[in-house]
């Protein structure tokens, strides 16, 4: 029943994560990672190897849920109601191709995984693929999009991504490490946001199209 | 007495059909607070059309005066083809999906031209609509149903709906999740279509009838509850959790299980709005894009491991 509950979990990600690729309201990218996020922290709880399930990897899921399901997106949510940009006008890629993309990468993962040197040692395959999907759509979202915000979002997925393969390829590393990464994100993203801020206060707007101007 | 067995089907989708409109329409209505027409409210109409003799515009062709026949005969050549009671044959062969779908897509050319017959405007429009969308819904419908099949290891739906073992729930659900979209598109329901309009500009089915009366008016209306019969018993056989029941068992469990979904579909009817014309191929895309995941997790085994 478990196993179940992981597959849709995972399932529930790679759509999210075809859904951070098909909008383009700023809001609705900033609802789609908070769930990603509080979907990725019950993700420890679910997995099958009992010995992890200890007081550790509760206060991994607390604060996990904290920072990635109200912390970020509360802070991203404040500087868009900020600056009053709703929607990305003119992405790199459309959205179409990009839900084409998502798609293409999420099933290619599953094949691809089985390919890889560390398959025996993956604790659920699902979960590998959805990783390496998501790391993927992470760094095609920087990369396709000009808006500042869709990069954050495409930077988040990329952390998710790593989130997910460290709980699944190493469940043994010290939980101490993810607590870590998960302040370092935190920090990042108040940085990447504070720059977000001035970004627009100096250019009117967030797309990072406007940078090329600061030669001058 | 072994052609009976082959006739089941379409007699009891000749029988039932009607009702299910009756069972949306009374759902619509206690959402909305009010009475609602009867449940048997078609059969009632149905009857009163097959007495009136049918006006035939002086501007239409031969099609016109055919295609109530052909759109009715296809639509319930089609209904035989799925097994309403598992324990008796009905017509199957390897990938009579195919052939399934198909009738039903003979159906709708002949109702495309029977509306671009009539020389109007209006109905041309509903016809460019009609088959827009069901140009959509079809790679949905196929890989939901390619889904299904390869699940079970078979080719044929026959095959699949008699088949007692254990079912793949996640491959169920993201197969009959669009599937229950693609019944919505196909038979022009909310958030699609809105079947109570008639003379709306968004309207899809509705215009396309507009200018037949009489018997050829109520050869549409049974084919269309008769597509939504075939589309709700498709569903149903798909997630019906059990298979090795009795004759009556399973013949009282699936029109319960039909009458349920048209329960959901009132119920989908009644909170959501006629989305844009503009939004349903994106609606439509977001539905492929669940089916293609369905599929693809299916044929990449990523599940079982």
């Amino acid at each position: 029943m478990s196993k179940d509950i992981l597959i849709w979990v995972s399932l529930l990600i790679i759509l999210s994560n075809i859904y951070l690729l098909g909008t383009s309201r700023l809001g609705a990218m900033i609802r789609g990672i908070a769930f990603q996020g509080i979907l990725l922290s019950v993700l420890p709880l679910l997995l099958p190897n009992a010995e992890m399930h200890n007081i550790h990897i509760m206060i991994l899921c607390l604060l996990s849920v904290l920072v990635k399901g109200y912390f970020i997106p509360n802070f991203l949510d404040k500087i868009i109601k900020n600056v009053k940009v709703k929607r990305e006008l003119s992405p790199y890629v459309g959205y179409f191709s990009s839900v084409m993309f998502g798609l293409i990468v999420s099933y290619s993962s599953f094949y691809l995984l089985k390919k890889m040197p560390f398959f025996a040692l993956v604790v659920s395959p699902i979960h590998a693929s959805t990783a390496m999907a998501s790391v993927l759509i992470g760094t095609f979202l920087i990369a396709s999009r000009k808006n500042v915000l869709a990069q954050i979002i495409g930077f988040l997925v990329f952390e998710n991504a790593g989130f997910i393969l460290g709980i699944s390829v190493a469940s043994s590393q010290p939980l101490f490490i993810e607590i870590g990464i998960l302040f370092d994100l935190l920090a990042g993203v108040v940085i990447m946001g504070t720059t977000m801020k001035f970004i627009h206060l100096h250019f009117k707007t967030l797309s990072v199209h406007s940078l090329e101007r600061l030669n001058k | 007495m072994e052609i009976i067995k082959f006739l089941i089907t379409p007699f009891v989708a000749l029988l039932t059909a009607p009702l299910l409109f009756g069972i949306i329409n009374k759902t619509k209505a206690f959402f909305a607070g009010r009475k609602g027409a009867p449940v048997l409210q078609l059969y009632f109409d149905l009857y009163r059309l097959f007495h009136k003799s049918s006006v035939i515009s002086k501007t239409t062709s031969g099609i016109f005066k055919f295609a109530p026949v052909i759109v009715f005969g296809s639509t319930l050549a089609a209904s035989a083809m799925i097994p309403f009671i598992s324990t008796l044959t009905c017509f199957h062969f390897t990938a009579d999906f195919i052939l399934l779908f198909y009738l039903l897509g003979m159906a709708r050319f002949f109702l495309i031209l029977s509306a671009m017959d009539t020389g109007s405007a209006f109905e041309g429009m509903g016809a460019s609509r009609e088959a827009f969308f069901s140009a959509l819904t079809e790679p949905i419908v196929f890989v939901s149903i390619l889904t299904i099949l390869h699940s079970n290891h078979s080719t044929s739906l026959f095959a699949v709906f008699t088949l007692c073992g254990d079912k793949n729930w996640i491959i169920i659900l993201l197969a009959s999740l669009p599937l229950f979209v693609a019944m919505l598109t196909e038979n022009a329901r909310i958030p699609f279509d809105d079947p109570n309009t008639h003379l709306e500009l968004t309207m899809i089915h509705e215009v396309m009838i507009l200018d037949n009366s009489g018997v050829d008016l109520a050869l549409f209306e049974y084919a269309s509850s008769l597509k939504l019969w075939i589309f709700n018993l498709l569903i149903v056989k798909i997630i019906m959790p059990f298979n090795n029941l009795g004759t009556l068992t399973e013949i009282i469990t699936t029109l319960l299980f039909m009458f349920i979904i048209c329960i959901v579909i009132g119920i989908t009817e009644s909170v959501m709005a006629r989305s844009r014309l503009i939004k349903i191929p994106q609606l439509l895309y977001s539905a492929a894009v669940i089916a293609g995941l369905g599929f693809f997790l299916s044929i990449s085994n990523v599940i079982k491991w």
